[in-house]
């Protein structure tokens, strides 16, 4: 029994809380701890999908454009490893040319080692971007 | 190091005029032509790299050809769809 559960029964021993709201509770931890506990996944993603479809809440044009890109995710670890060829004083002047667009980041930092966990990461990624007459989605698969 | 695409699929397809094109391409064969050009300025490339090599650029002009050809071997399984009103351009590396 966690320490969660036991609270719980301890304040409706208490009269804390009703039996109701015991159960609610109990239940709402229990769906907690089973998203907690899913494994995490084993195999690292093969594609990344990139698909521009018509946005369905934009009033209908004839210029109707679908775009629907697979591409390896070896392709972009093969990509990510053209970093390692920034020579020391290129790294400088790109760190300042993101820093100047707001983005924060040493692309120094971003390792060989460090990208399988980067590429194992990509799991989570989904994103949806709704604008003007286009509709993107970019997920791994 | 996996085995590059030997086959690129173009299909091109126009729907005003029914007319639908399917082109299986040999690009084994431009890695072939690609592969012989490489080993014919390798000398080169290792002499650019000698001269290169006090500016600090020498590691980037060694391994430029290792990553590109890394990169090409990645592309198994590359596709690209692109619809448009008219017309259809599919794109598949085999």
């Amino acid at each position: 029994m966690s320490d969660n559960q036991k609270r719980i029964l301890d304040m409706l021993a208490e009269g804390k809380i009703t039996a109701d709201e015991a159960q609610k509770l109990l239940a709402a931890i229990g769906s907690g701890g089973d998203e907690a506990k899913s494994p995490p996944p084993t195999h690292s993603p093969k594609y990344l999908r990139v698909v521009v479809v018509p946005n369905p809440d934009a009033p209908e044009t004839d210029d109707v454009k679908r775009v629907n890109v697979r591409v390896p995710v070896a392709l972009i670890r093969a990509g990510i490893k053209f970093t390692s060829l920034i020579p020391a004083e290129a790294s400088d002047q790109v760190n300042e040319a993101l820093k100047e667009k707001g983005i924060d980041f040493d692309v120094r930092n971003l390792k060989p080692e460090d990208l399988e966990e980067l590429i194992m990461a990509l799991h989570d990624l989904e994103v949806d971007v709704q604008h003007g007459q286009e509709k993107v989605h970019v997920y791994v698969e | 190091m996996n085995c590059p695409p030997l086959l690129l699929r173009l299909d091109i397809a126009k729907t005003e005029k029914h007319r639908h094109t399917v082109l299986w391409l040999p690009i084994f064969l431009a890695w072939l032509i690609l592969a012989a050009i490489l080993l014919a300025i390798s000398p080169v490339i290792i002499l650019a790299a000698l001269v290169a090599l006090p500016f600090g650029w020498a590691r980037t002009v060694l391994l430029i050809i290792p990553l590109v050809c890394n990169v090409i071997c990645n592309l198994h399984g590359m596709e690209i769809n692109i619809e448009r009103k008219d017309s259809v351009l599919f794109l598949s590396f085999k």
